[in-house]
């Protein structure tokens, strides 16, 4: 192979990009700009987003199906959003930095966390954060079973 | 016989075909292209042309060597073109129908759908596993039957070279006689989306005609949109993360599953097989959907 057979590629590559960047390729979606709800209930069946915890960037989101107690996250993948419930197993732990955040760790080789940004620290009977933290420790208590 | 690299001297059509639908998608104000999800495509693709050279000649020997046990003298005669043009599509859709079917396969394989987009980046959305998975021992009887070497290489470029091009939303439906013949545009986005009626469909390399042959063809529809990726989407932009995480999840599976049983489903099983029965293969998926709509 001649040096233009790995140059055209490469070189590709870059103008691709650089064409995509220029024309408002680089997108993240924000959770807050669309219902939550909806997109819980469309993306994972049977389930019932009663309490919604979104992120105050927009960037990720918990939910619970206060019937079933079953949990399913959000968060921003590019310009689209991954959605998925969380079963026992799937959650490794969570962190809660002082009200200000709430971190859940997953056991996903893709993506190992899930950050949300809390402005103010949630509160209400369905959501106040206790009830979130106590709903992973049911996850994570499970999965040590 | 020297017959030319289809895929090398493609790569300045990949470019200006991407260009093209970058400006035809901003033009109709539909440009579906995402940065960073551009970026791993192509840095997939080139890491599997990178590994390819090397793994390439590997192939190469091994089909080399199958062929000194041919069975009957093809030679480059111009029905030879024609008989391997079907006979290599036809491995590429046992190929590929087997890479979804078999967790093994599929590990190599899921890369090329962890795409949430669906534009000509997404078709260099390439393995970098292929080697190690060993799918292309699927195109060994093509020598043991007496196909030439180079001209089974040559065919295999000539695929991959086609199915560039179908990785399109610009495109929509094609006359009918081409889209009964011929894997479009259409077809393949059925077979890149998630959609419970799409999964697991239309595994054509060039032809459908496989696919309406062996029972696997669905139709695209207005009214079921494609939605695009796996069904448990991939966290990452990373090429490295998105060429090995469904061979890390299998062997997790693989030590998790109890017995023999629960080890081989879970490597040769369909994706998202479970020992206890509670996995969600396409087939559950697909059987839940159909009931849904029944009720």
């Amino acid at each position: 192979m001649s040096p233009i057979d790995y140059a055209l590629p490469v070189g590709g590559i870059i103008l691709i990009l650089l064409i995509i960047y220029l024309t408002g390729g680089y997108r993240t979606a924000r959770i807050g700009d669309l219902d939550a709800a909806r997109l819980f209930s469309e993306q994972v069946p049977g389930f019932a987003p009663k309490a919604i915890l979104v992120a105050s960037d927009g960037l990720a989101a918990l939910a619970r199906d206060t019937k079933s107690g079953a949990l399913a996250v959000a968060y921003a993948m590019g310009d689209k959003i991954n959605v998925r419930p969380l079963p026992p197993g799937d959650v490794a732990g969570y962190r809660v930095d002082g009200g200000r955040s709430l971190t859940v760790r997953l056991n996903d080789f893709t993506h190992g966390s899930v950050t949300l940004v809390l402005d103010e620290e949630p509160s209400g009977r369905d959501g106040g954060l206790a009830t979130w933290t106590a709903a992973l420790d049911a996850l994570t208590e499970t999965e040590k079973t | 016989m020297d017959l030319p690299d289809p895929v090398q001297l493609g790569i300045p059509a990949f470019i200006v075909l991407i260009l093209l639908e970058i400006a035809v998608g901003k033009l109709r104000g539909t440009a579906r292209f995402e940065l960073r999800d551009s970026a791993a495509s192509l840095l997939m693709g080139l890491g599997n042309v990178a590994i390819g050279t090397v793994t390439g000649i590997v192939i190469l020997a091994a089909t080399v060597w199958m062929h000194q046990f041919a069975l009957f003298d093809i030679g480059y005669q111009w029905w030879a073109f024609v008989l391997i043009f079907f006979a290599e599509d036809l491995c590429y859709y046992l190929f590929h129908r087997w890479s979804h079917e078999v967790r093994w396969l599929w590990c190599a394989h899921v890369n090329h759908h962890t795409s949430q987009h669906y534009n000509l980046t997404t078709a260099l959305r390439q393995t970098w596993t292929g080697f190690i998975a060993g799918g292309w021992l699927i195109w060994l009887p093509l020598a043991l039957i007496g196909f030439p070497p180079a001209l089974i290489a040559f065919q295999k470029g000539v695929s991959l070279l086609y199915q560039f091009w179908i990785h399109t939303e610009a495109i929509g439906r094609l006359p009918r006689p081409i889209e009964w013949f011929f894997n479009t545009p259409s077809h393949h986005r059925v077979h890149h989306a998630t959609n419970p009626r799409y999964l697991d469909r239309n595994y054509a390399g060039i032809l459908i005609i496989w696919d309406r042959m062996f029972g696997t063809f669905v139709p695209e529809e207005k009214s079921d949109p494609c939605h695009y990726g796996v069904v448990k989407q991939i966290g990452s932009f990373n090429p490295l993360r998105i060429a090995f995480h469904e061979w890390i999840a299998m062997l997790g599976d693989a030590w998790r599953n109890p017995g023999l049983r629960g080890t081989l489903g879970a490597l040769f099983g369909p994706p998202g097989w479970r020992a206890d029965g509670s996995g969600r293969t396409s087939a559950v998926i697909r059987a839940e959907w159909q009931n849904n709509q029944k009720i």
